[in-house]
């Protein structure tokens, strides 16, 4: 397994298996209220809101597009992406004058186009921001970022959001954000804290090996009400550095919406393809077993990791929400998130006692899990202590 | 100073990674006068002392996303320094050189950041400057520099460096002839390309020099893919036709490939050569380029 999980979760972790295990399998099972969709049917798309900004994404969305291809943003659009990403910085600004190029014959209202910029002073990130404005042709963008933060300090620092501010109070840019691929839990917390930005852009991918404190970083920053989107979900693309050994991307995109506190995502693409393999990801975010494999999480058994096929919803003879009970349970056992888990059981506001009335349990589960038996052992994690619990 | 974060950092865990690399790499380059040698002393600027070196494996720490373009340009190594003005600490100069895999990857990636009206600067084979921004290329190396400095003192700097870094590599530069191998009547300004990977979005399309044309309003484009071998030619050929289910006999001559996604392309095939055109709807024009590329 490519992640690996710290000493503090660990023993969090085992605390709360502990604590449950000294715990009998009852407790008080009522209705059921899914909150996450993991497949739609037919061609839907799966949207989730961008935290306070109130606005609506598809899952997969738009990132860096080579300049040379833009019937590849055509298609990206047409196909219901809506929001395109770039910066300032991307080929040297020919990357803003192809998507300008692009954006001029489409609605306005049909898309949101987010860039980002770096600036030491007002007048570097004023004049960056107009020049980016006038590449792309449009009267205002609908994110507006910070490029590359990588500390606290460079995030809340004083002059850039002054002059970010500006920018927003002058309608040039609805929301503000920042973007992160190094040390993303301190800036992650520093948006959340800014009482200015309200999106960050991370890096966020399966082969993180600070997995665990980005989600608890990003948990805090989803709770202020900051909107989160993946970056680098690809997680690289290889396994190995001499790039031979490709990683199975759509799985690795899929595996980003296990979390529900990433909002949208914005892989970069090449090759038509490439988009529409992305795009499949906003239907279904359901791991196979082979896409699973592909991750190479098998030192965490899969057999943790429900497949969102939802075949189960429906065939428990006591109304359990059967599909959302699998989902806490992978993401206590599969993901170690165990308040993440606490809080999906709670919010089904199951009662318990349905399932250890009932026997033999007539609902089958099309990865052979032994549901009656994952359902009273997910269920123990209710009677533990908030304070045990994380992620 | 912020501008200075991301370096200080690595500074004080990669001085060892760097010289290891450095030794490694450094006798291998055909920057055969050494780094050192390409980032000189400048009256009234303090050069750091070491130039950092970056190999496949850590430019995507130093530019992060933006290493994949040079990544699909066979990407060797970069050299990277900064200046900084004695006068005012705050004022700096970075310069970096990137080694791709030869002149026209290096003419690659500069074409993929040249801007569409770029001001000419008479430096490497070709270059341009904008303000605090002074790029261009000259053997296989495409070399940026950049201040967020704008007076007439920093851009002489520039220019200086970039005259030197030129000359040391290549003090009479050429065009590499491939690139000028397309046809010059309505050619636009500044449009050739070398797009070394996924060419119009596919993968088995590589190595294609491209221009874009305007006649009468309408802008198309042309292209050129030069192979090691005909066998490679036929092999695009026949990718290009699975893709888009036509039944058709692969031999050299005029092709219509109907791309779902690109429109038609025409493609005359002359032994390793792949000649054709996109965008192009006027039938005449389809014609006479197509006769122009067979040799008709």
């Amino acid at each position: 397994m490519q992640r690996s999980f710290d000493r503090r979760n660990f023993l969090k972790l085992s605390a709360a298996g502990a604590a449950g295990g000294l715990l009998t399998s009852a407790g008080p099972l009522r209705a059921a209220t899914p909150h996450v969709t993991s497949r739609t049917a037919g061609n839907e798309i799966i949207y989730r809101t961008l935290g306070k900004t109130g606005i609506k994404l598809p899952l997969v969305n738009l990132g860096f597009v080579r300049s040379d291809n833009p019937r590849i943003v055509n298609l990206a659009l047409d196909m219901g992406m809506t929001l395109i990403d770039t910066a300032h910085g991307y080929n040297n600004g020919r990357n803003e004058e192809m998507l300008g190029q692009v954006l001029r014959n489409r609605d306005r209202d049909s898309y949101y186009l987010a860039t980002r910029l770096r600036g030491n002073t007002e007048e570097q990130i004023m004049e960056a921001f107009d020049t980016s404005l006038g590449r792309l042709g449009l009267d205002y963008v609908d994110i507006l970022g910070l490029h590359a933060s990588a500390s606290r300090e460079h995030t809340l620092d004083e002059t850039r959001l002054k002059a970010f501010s500006k920018i927003k109070e002058q309608g040039k840019a609805r929301f503000l954000s920042v973007s992160t691929h190094s040390n993303e839990p301190e800036v992650i917390r520093a948006v959340a804290d800014s009482g200015v930005y309200d999106v960050v852009f991370t890096a966020y991918n399966f082969r993180m090996e600070h997995f665990n404190e980005i989600n608890e970083a990003i948990d805090y920053a989803a709770a202020a009400g900051t909107g989160i989107i993946a970056m680098k979900t690809m997680a690289g693309a290889y396994w190995d550095r001499e790039r031979k050994d490709p990683i199975n991307v759509k799985a690795a995109l899929k595996y980003v919406f296990q979390n529900p506190n990433i909002h949208s995502s914005i892989p970069g693409v090449e090759t038509f393809r490439e988009l529409e393999e992305n795009f499949e990801v906003n239907h279904n975010i359901g791991l196979t077993p082979d896409e699973l494999r592909d991750l190479r999480l098998d030192q965490a058994d899969t057999g943790m990791f429900c497949l969102g096929c939802e075949k189960c919803a429906g065939q428990c003879n006591s109304d359990l929400p059967v599909n959302d009970i699998m989902r806490s349970y992978m993401y206590a056992y599969g993901y170690r998130r165990t308040a993440l888990a606490r809080e999906t059981m709670d919010t089904l506001e199951i009662d318990g006692d349905a399932c250890a009335k009932c026997h033999p349990c007539n609902v089958t589960c099309s990865q052979g899990f032994n549901i009656a038996e994952k359902i009273r052992d997910i269920d123990r994690i209710r009677m533990v202590p908030r304070e045990f619990l994380t992620g | 100073m912020q501008k200075h974060n991301k370096f200080c950092t690595r500074k004080l865990f990669l001085p060892g990674v760097i010289a290891i690399l450095f030794i490694l790499s450094g006798f291998a380059s055909p920057l055969k006068a050494g780094p050192d040698k390409y980032f000189p002393a400048v009256d009234g600027w303090e050069r750091q002392s070491e130039i950092d070196v970056y190999t496949p494996e850590t430019l995507w720490d130093i530019i992060n996303g933006a290493a994949d373009l040079f990544y699909a340009y066979d990407f060797i190594e970069l050299f990277w320094a900064e200046y900084i003005s004695k006068a005012d600490e705050s004022v700096y100069i970075v310069m970096e050189i990137y080694r791709q895999g030869g002149p026209v990857r290096a003419f690659g990636v500069y074409s993929q950041e040249r801007p569409m009206s770029p001001e000419l600067v008479d430096i490497g084979v070709q270059g341009y400057r904008a303000p605090g921004i002074m790029h261009f290329f000259v053997g296989d190396c495409y070399v940026k520099i950049r201040s967020h400095d704008r007076s007439a003192e920093t851009e002489q700097t520039m220019r200086k460096l970039a005259r030197h870094v030129s000359d040391m590599i290549d003090p009479d530069p050429q065009f590499p002839v491939i690139v000028t191998s397309l046809p010059e009547e309505h050619k636009v300004a500044f449009s050739d390309e070398f797009i070394n990977t996924n060419f119009l979005g596919h993968p088995f399309l590589s190595r294609a020099f491209v221009s874009t044309y305007e006649r009468g309003g309408e802008r198309f484009n042309l292209f050129l893919i030069e192979n090691e071998t005909r066998e490679e030619s036929e092999q695009i050929l026949a990718s290009y036709y699975e893709f888009s289910g036509q039944d058709a006999e692969l031999q050299e001559g005029i092709h219509r490939v109907e791309d779902r996604w690109n429109g038609e392309v025409g493609i005359v095939w002359k032994d390793n050569r792949l000649y054709g055109y996109y965008n192009l709807d006027d039938r005449e024009l389809q014609e006479k380029y197509l006769a122009l590329f067979s040799g008709n």
